[in-house]
């Protein structure tokens, strides 16, 4: 049987820990994800989610608890080798588009191969072209990010959260920033993404009828983690 | 290396007014560095070509032996060392030889130097008799270069070529009868056959010949005149010779102290304006590297979401200094180059105390690429030192509170 995508086992993450102003964020958090399967976080601002997130894509440490991606423990890993896997293995999708205002559309989408590879070659152009031309960005290849809409930005950085061809994609409120039409498109996108490509996403998001619409719902109260059963 | 060079060059195309100011910053303080080094170095080898051209970098004389007799009796009075001291050098001739092939001696003059009277009508003067070949000489003392009348170069056996301050003062010009009278006794008439423009008023330059046979030296020389490619290099010079050959070898430091204070000043000075110069220029890159930094926090922390590692990130920084460093030394080392033109434009009239000014320029500096390329080479090196603890900070940077902001 394949090992899960990502799979977290009583993951606990304290801040301040060993002061009087410890906080326990997370307390015993399991969660496994699949290849291919959509998963969406639902919670209360200040729940955890976003510290699930961090924690999952190797941007953090848990306190205690174990994280695998593919297989590989993340714990002992160096921070060199776990920018690689970041680089590899992991897209994120973030709340504001965050695409590099120096660089052009395509450039930004770009950006994990040139961390990865440097100059990139001929064929990744190609592909990360094609990605753009599938989200409905041709025209927009040479522009900077301020000249796209809101929608368009959120497209792009999609595409750069995927041109790498990562496992798993990390997503913190992708529709949060838009409004409901652009955000509904943006969540097809993902779910299209998803079903085309086979990469897992973990989406976290306060909108309850994208959260509906994923493969599984989670539910995060108070630091712990409970799936939900749909309702749609 | 091509993800760092690219992100580097867009986030100083991007923030233009910010590079701009940076780069502006680091080429005034190579103007600086270029202009004040330049200015200093070329004053200083004008002040040596004016006041050093008139003397040796090192004298040979010849070395003092000491009375066997009175060394036994562990007393030797000054007038015992006078009466013992020699004053000949038979062997001028070979020494020149054998002293122009050791390193740093540029030109070597055996010459008969000594004190005379110069007589014109009713008046006397003290001088200081230097006879030696002219082509030497000239050498030694550039003294083509510094003859305001007359001829230097055709200066026959008869004639004497003096400063232009005796000869004002004498009354003196070219094709003017003068005696002249040494120590020994000997008293000649001589023609005044060139005017120099030299500043040491009281030596009267003759042929070898001429001033051997008036300080009865025979073919004998007084000492060797030594001139080194470097100034700097005259003590150690005279050192190493001292050690190889059986002379008295004084250095111009010996008998020059206080040029020598001066030129330390000089070279204080120039170093102190430097250091202010790129303490200046590193500050502002630090500064505008600091600000670039956390304004770009977000998106180191973005970055480093994607992959991007802390040396990668530290890269960025240190480029983005690096191309600063560089464009800010290339347009500083431009516009020095430009201001050191203009400089030497500025024109010197002759005045009542210094009528023959070997230039009709004010300054005269001089185009030393070495001060360049150092300026340059400093002014990288400072704006890459400033910019460390920035680019550092930026790799240490935690991507989830550079996110989070």
């Amino acid at each position: 049987m394949a090992s899960p995508v990502i799979q977290a086992e009583g993951v606990r993450k304290t801040y301040c820990q060993g002061t009087p102003h410890a906080v326990e964020v997370l307390r015993g958090v399991d969660l496994h994800v699949d290849r291919g399967e959509f998963v969406a976080i639902v919670g209360q601002s200040g729940s955890g989610k976003s510290t699930l997130l961090n924690l999952l894509g190797a941007l953090d440490t848990p306190t205690t608890g174990t994280i695998s991606l593919a297989g590989r423990e993340l714990t002992g890993l160096n921070s060199r080798e776990l920018a690689r896997l970041r680089n590899q293995s992991i897209g994120f999708i973030f709340q504001f588009h965050h695409l590099l205002e120096e660089l052009t559309c395509l450039e930004n989408v770009l950006v994990p191969l040139m961390i990865a590879h440097g100059r990139p070659r001929p064929a990744q152009i190609d592909h990360a072209t094609a990605l753009l031309d599938r989200v409905g960005l041709t025209s927009q290849l040479q522009k900077s990010p301020s000249q796209l809409s809101g929608g368009q930005q959120q497209r792009c950085s999609i595409v750069r959260a995927l041109v790498h061809s990562p496992q798993l994609i990390l997503a913190d409120e992708p529709t949060g920033n838009l409004d409901s039409r652009s955000g509904a498109d943006v969540f097809a996108l993902m779910r299209e993404m998803n079903t085309e490509l086979g990469v897992a996403f973990v989406m976290i998001t306060h909108d309850d009828r994208l959260a509906q619409a994923a493969d599984r719902l989670c539910r995060m109260e108070d630091g712990i983690l409970t799936e939900k059963e749909r309702t749609l | 290396m091509y993800f760092e060079l690219t992100l580097a060059w867009r986030h100083l195309v991007f923030g233009r007014g910010q590079t701009l100011l940076t780069t502006v910053a680091v080429s005034i303080s190579v103007i600086v560095i270029v202009t004040i080094q330049s200015l200093i170095i070329s004053v200083k080898q004008i002040i040596a070509d004016d006041l050093l051209g008139g003397i040796p970098s090192i004298t040979l004389r010849p070395k003092d032996p000491l009375p066997q007799a009175d060394l036994r009796a562990g007393v030797v009075t000054r007038f015992q060392k006078e009466g013992e001291r020699r004053t000949e050098l038979p062997e001028g001739e070979t020494l020149e030889t054998q002293l122009a092939a050791m390193p740093h001696v540029q030109f070597v003059a055996a010459v008969a130097q000594g004190a005379a009277t110069l007589t014109r009508g009713s008046q006397r003067l003290n001088v200081n008799l230097l006879g030696g070949d002219t082509e030497r000489l000239d050498q030694l003392f550039r003294l083509k270069r510094k003859t305001v009348a007359g001829s230097w170069s055709r200066l026959k056996p008869e004639e004497l070529a003096i400063s232009w301050k005796l000869a004002e003062e004498a009354e003196l010009r070219v094709g003017a009868v003068v005696s002249l009278e040494t120590a020994s006794g000997s008293a000649r008439s001589y023609r005044i056959g060139a005017i120099l423009s030299t500043s040491d008023q009281a030596t009267v330059y003759t042929t070898l010949r001429t001033a051997q046979s008036l300080l009865g030296l025979g073919r004998s020389v007084s000492r060797v005149l030594i001139r080194v490619d470097d100034n700097d290099q005259a003590d150690a010079t005279a050192q190493l010779l001292t050690a190889l050959f059986p002379y008295r070898f004084e250095s111009w430091t010996k008998a020059n102290g206080d040029l020598i204070g001066v030129f330390q000043a000089q070279d204080g000075l120039r170093y102190l304006v430097s250091v202010f110069a790129l303490f200046g220029s590193g500050f502002a890159v630090a500064s505008v590297l600091i600000i670039s930094v956390t304004q770009k926090s977000k998106q180191i922390g973005i970055l480093k979401s994607i992959g991007a590692s802390d040396g990668q990130i530290l890269r960025v920084f240190t480029l983005e200094a690096l191309l600063i460093g560089g464009a800010g030394s290339t347009l500083g080392a431009a516009l020095a180059w430009a201001l050191i033109q203009l400089i030497n434009q500025i024109p010197n009239p002759p005045s009542a105390t210094q009528p023959f000014a070997l230039s009709d320029k004010l300054f005269v500096i001089f185009y030393q690429p070495e001060i360049y390329a150092s300026a340059c080479a400093i002014a990288i090196s400072s704006t890459l030192l400033a910019a460390l603890l920035p680019a550092r900070r930026a790799a240490r940077l935690d991507p989830v509170e550079a996110i989070r902001g």
